[in-house]
């Protein structure tokens, strides 16, 4: 009796086992993030330039990665910068040996012009690496 | 007699050695960036939003409620700021990133790890000036089974950090690096 009740809790461990094994196994193709990106395509539509504030702009996309400044030679006004990045490996595979990623990264700069929002620069790109 | 007392101290070494194990597997990663200097006179007295989740999380936690409720204790509990609902000062908090992870992940194989990362930004109202900005990542990725639970307690060392980081930027020092808790 002691005997069948141990090979059920043995086959149960296996299962278990198993089950963890394939779940490492399912990582493979898994997207992977620095973090949810911003929503980039309301920027047109929920925000307006010389009015929206820089709440407005941290409701909207969230805190920024980095902020800064830019003078610019054709419009030498002093504009504020925050930046945001965020790089997505879409997917991920194994070929003897050789991890084979594909990559897309996007940056955007939001500027502010004596604290209102005054435009931005949106940029994306993807690329492929190995890693052998 | 002899039994108890020997259970009582075994019950009492595995709660040490359980808790040491538990602290350090956790670490924390920081970035400051100071915008104006601390005014004791000004910024004695803020106000909390609540947090808002930036993530695409979808399980089972209520990442907005829990991660307000953890900032405000802390804050409360540091004494470092009174809390006042229409205070000048604003205490903004987004939740960049939350993974669940699995205990049993960490213990069985790599991988699992339980990882909260938050944002919280000091703003002067009402020209709405930013006059600091905090973030931390928080992550338990080893220690196996005596970090059962991660995912209840990660929020609560990610606001610890950022408490340090506040108390630095109240001291005038900026802090910043890899740290373990």
């Amino acid at each position: 009796m002691w005997g069948k009740q141990w090979y059920i809790c043995l086959g149960l461990f296996l299962i278990f086992l198993f089950s963890f094994i394939m779940g490492g196994y399912a990582q493979e193709g898994k997207k992977v993030t620095t973090g949810a990106f911003v929503q980039v395509n309301r920027l047109d539509t929920d925000l307006q330039k010389g009015v929206s504030t820089k709440m407005d702009v941290r409701q909207m996309l969230g805190a920024p990665n980095g902020m800064g400044g830019a003078i610019f030679t054709i419009d030498p006004k002093q504009r504020e910068i925050w930046y945001y990045e965020n790089v997505e490996m879409k997917d991920f595979k194994r070929e003897e040996g050789v991890i084979k990623v594909d990559v897309r990264q996007q940056v955007l700069l939001v500027f502010f012009e004596k604290g209102v929002y005054d435009g931005y620069m949106w940029f994306t790109n993807t690329g492929k690496a190995e890693a052998r | 007699m002899l039994k108890i007392g020997r259970w009582l101290f075994l019950y009492h070494i595995i709660g040490i050695v359980t808790g040491l194990l538990a602290l350090s597997g956790c670490t924390t990663q920081s970035a400051t960036m100071i915008q104006q200097p601390f005014e004791s006179d000004k910024y004695r007295t803020v106000q909390i939003t609540r947090c808002v989740n930036r993530t695409d999380y979808m399980g089972t936690h209520d990442l907005e409620s829990e991660a307000t409720r953890t900032f405000t204790n802390k804050v409360r509990e540091s004494g470092l700021f009174k809390i006042v609902p229409d205070a000048k000062v604003v205490l903004t908090c987004d939740i960049e990133r939350f993974e669940e992870g699995s205990a049993v992940k960490r213990w069985l194989m790599e991988g699992g790890a339980t990882q909260a990362q938050v944002v919280v930004m000091v703003w002067e109202k009402p020209d709405d000036k930013v006059l600091a900005t905090f973030r931390t990542a928080a992550e338990v990725k080893t220690g196996g089974l005596y970090t059962i639970g991660a995912d209840h307690y990660i929020f609560g060392a990610a606001f610890n950090d950022i408490i340090k980081q506040l108390k630095a930027w109240i001291k005038g020092n900026e802090l910043g690096g890899l740290r373990d808790q």
